[in-house]
């Protein structure tokens, strides 16, 4: 019996030492060794890229993104420059001190106060809350190229790329300022989402907010899309779920005639393809440039200018443009100028069709406000001018996807032109 | 009782006994001054910091925010390497000087704070409108809010009267903290205005209500502990005319009251402290009163 219960616990370990296994660790060391690793990884890779960092901040994210430029030096000191709203429109520096500690993973701390990027979030304003944003950024991957991290409170991705080494940095600045002048000035269009050639029903909208407005045709839904410029077009805070492709870097094309999907060319964003669709349907002042027009138009705007100048003594801020009044639902000849410190606009009135796609056709009515009628008589060149545009013109723009100038060329004459900016 | 028996209780009678032993002031308990690369920014102030904290008193100033040792409940913001420099100097000309000119130099050394940490925002309550401007915590750290609003440019009384309500005070209001909760304030004192405390709505009363119901501030109004430091966190930063204004405010029954509590705290400071409160105060005053801009070293 003895000698069977020996045999049968002999059996019941081999089974059980059988089971036994040795977990193999997935790291080679600990923890607290890999995190110091990484630590002083990311301080030497911060402080390696000679002409800094492209910052993309988002405070959080359902608010508007922002760009910072930031150096780091070994010794903690970071300099960081943005040139927006916030630090009032002006380029702008501050230099702090930074670290990289172990918290969260490795972070990214801003430990004393910087008067650029704590602005997002300096609980001031409103009281206790501010703009709500991070200064601590838990890095989740980083290398020379891209550091990833997101914001220690709010976990709002916060992207780090290397500035080009000969890039200077107000010019890097002043880019972005002027992409957001190419794409989103007031009276820009809505951007149509197609894919694979095809429109979607899809519109962005609102765009000079930084912040779109997603919104589906014959539908009340909308989706708020926060977004941030950058010098090549923008990027999305999150990919546009509408193509299902993942899009959320979108770059102003060659031809500026589209916003083009960095993830997937095959996803686009559209600006009107129709001008003269686009300017029937858009209240704004299609503003006359005198230094970009065909020497008729030239002589017939001087000699209004004149006209008004010398009926009017002290006048300023005299300009000539084209408008579609909504209410009336026609077109205008703008004739505008400050006179004792009242805003004059006299309007002479055109029946429009839509002759073609970018073909716009314009006719003459004989009436207009009673400031338009009565300058038609008093100012030279007023109603000459007037006739001269009562005529088909063929519209043309050097940004399609956000026209902001439109160049008007008379049909029957090509000889005679004027470009129009959109104010 | 066999003999391995006895001297291993022995043993643990020499070692509790040991344990009580007096703590002396030894070297500091802080790592050594940090490594700190000489083109940093903050070198100097570091050195400074070194010298003048760290090595005499054994304590931490902590001006690179710590986020962890920040209260989790409030959005803040680091305080600038500027402000902090100024706030340096302020906390050891107003403070850890005026103690060791005052009591002993060894005083602070025993109960001064061993960090202080400085937060560049206010530490704002949206629900209840109130902001802290200070906290102590445990009679180890100190805590200093709003240092980024600090301005050093004008020593105008407004702005002498606003760095006392936002700093100064609150240096002597937490450090107020720290010694009674080493040795305790009488209970005696809780009595006097027992049942007039509103710990969640003294930030509603104004300061004539609070001044007449016997509280040196609306804050006062809080609780007694919070009481006891405001009456001589008050009295010691307060000039005559502002201390005697909020008296006159007072009116008789609560100038009373408000008298009766500094006498307390007079008599507190010097039986436990040997402090001369009158004698203190009048030295912060002298120093307040000397501050202009050539106090602040722009070379740190």
């Amino acid at each position: 019996m003895n000698r069977k219960i020996l045999y049968i616990v002999s059996v019941t370990l081999v089974l059980f030492s059988g089971c036994l296994k040795e977990q193999e660790d997935l790291f080679s060391e600990p923890a607290a060794i890999r995190l110091n690793n990484a630590i002083g990884s990311i301080d030497s890779v911060l402080t390696h890229a000679k002409n800094g960092w492209v910052m993309q901040y988002f405070a959080d994210s359902s608010s508007a993104g922002y760009t910072m430029l930031l150096r780091f030096e070994p010794n903690g000191k970071v300099t960081v420059a943005a040139k927006n709203m916030l630090v009032g429109g002006q380029y702008a520096e501050s230099v702090s001190m930074f670290d990289v500690i172990g918290d969260n993973g490795p972070v990214i701390t801003f430990n004393t106060y910087n008067e650029i990027l704590h602005r997002f979030s300096d609980p001031s304003n409103p009281a206790g809350i501010g703009l709500g944003g991070d200064y601590e950024f838990v890095v989740y991957s980083y290398a020379d190229t891209l550091i990833r991290s997101k914001g220690k409170k709010t976990g709002t991705e916060i992207l780090l790329m290397p500035l080009n080494e000969q890039e200077n940095w107000n010019d890097y600045l002043d880019s972005i300022i002027g992409m957001k002048k190419i794409l989103f000035s007031a009276g820009s269009p809505d951007l149509r989402l197609v894919v694979d050639g095809v429109k979607t029903d899809y519109l962005f909208t609102n765009g000079s907010s930084m912040m779109f407005t997603v919104g589906k045709l014959q539908t009340d839904l909308t989706y708020d899309c926060p977004f941030i410029l950058t010098h090549s077009g923008f990027r999305l805070y999150n990919a546009e779920p509408f193509s299902k492709k993942g899009a959320k870097n979108f770059v102003l094309n060659g031809d500026k005639s589209a916003l083009v999907s960095a993830e997937d060319p095959t996803v686009k964003l559209l600006g009107p393809d129709d001008l003269a669709l686009y300017i029937s349907e858009t209240s704004v002042n299609w503003v006359l440039d005198e230094s970009l027009m065909s020497e008729d138009v030239k002589i017939l705007c001087t000699q209004i200018i004149q006209s008004v100048e010398s009926k009017y003594n002290g006048v300023s801020d005299v300009y000539l443009a084209v408008r579609k009044l909504d209410k009336e639902g026609v077109f205008s000849l703008l004739l505008g100028f400050t006179y004792n410190r009242k805003i004059i606009e006299a309007e002479l009135y055109f029946d429009y069709s839509l002759i073609d796609k970018n073909v716009l056709g314009l006719s003459i009515r004989g009436d207009g406000n009673s400031a338009g009628i009565a300058l038609s008589k008093s100012i030279s060149g007023y109603m000459d001018f007037a006739t001269l545009l009562s005529s088909s013109f063929q519209l043309s723009t050097d940004v399609l996807v956000c026209p902001k100038n439109i160049t008007f060329t008379k049909q029957n004459n090509s000889g005679t032109w004027f470009v129009s900016t959109r104010e | 009782m066999n003999k391995i028996t006895f001297i291993l209780i022995a043993i643990c009678i020499f070692s509790s006994f040991y344990a009580c032993k007096e703590d002396e002031f030894t070297d500091s308990v802080f790592q050594d001054a940090p490594a700190i690369d000489p083109t940093s920014p903050a070198y100097n102030f570091e050195m400074w910091l070194e010298s003048n904290f760290r090595k005499p008193y054994n304590l931490s100033f902590q001006y690179r925010m710590e986020d962890v040792g920040s209260d989790q409940d409030y959005n803040l913001v680091p305080a600038s390497l500027e402000k902090s420099k100024q706030l340096a100097q302020l906390i050891k000309y107003l403070w850890f000087d005026v103690y060791a000119s005052m009591v002993d130099e060894e005083f602070l050394k025993k109960y001064g704070p061993r960090m202080i940490h400085l937060i560049g925002s206010a530490a704002y309550n949206p629900n209840s409108g109130t902001m802290l401007l200070g906290t102590a915590e445990g009679g180890i750290k100190v805590t200093l809010y709003s240092c980024n609003d600090l301005d050093l440019t004008s020593f105008s009384q407004n702005n002498l009267d606003l760095m006392n309500e936002y700093y100064f005070k609150t240096m002597h209001h937490e450090f107020t903290h720290i010694l009674h909760q080493t040795k305790d304030y009488p209970r005696s004192f809780e009595k006097i205005s027992a049942g007039k405390y509103s710990p969640m709505g003294w930030q509603y009363r104004t300061d004539e209500e609070a001044a007449k119901l016997g509280f040196i501030s609306t804050y006062a109004g809080s609780e007694a502990r919070e009481d006891f430091v405001e009456i001589i966190a008050n009295y010691l930063v307060k000039s005559d005319k502002d201390w005697n204004a909020v008296v006159a405010m007072a009116g008789t029954e609560g100038a009373s009251i408000i008298n009766q509590k500094l006498t307390v705290c007079t008599d507190w400071l010097l039986e436990k402290w040997n402090i001369d409160i009158a004698k203190m105060r009048a030295e912060i005053l002298r120093r307040q009163q000397s501050l202009d801009a050539s106090f602040y070293n722009n070379d740190l």
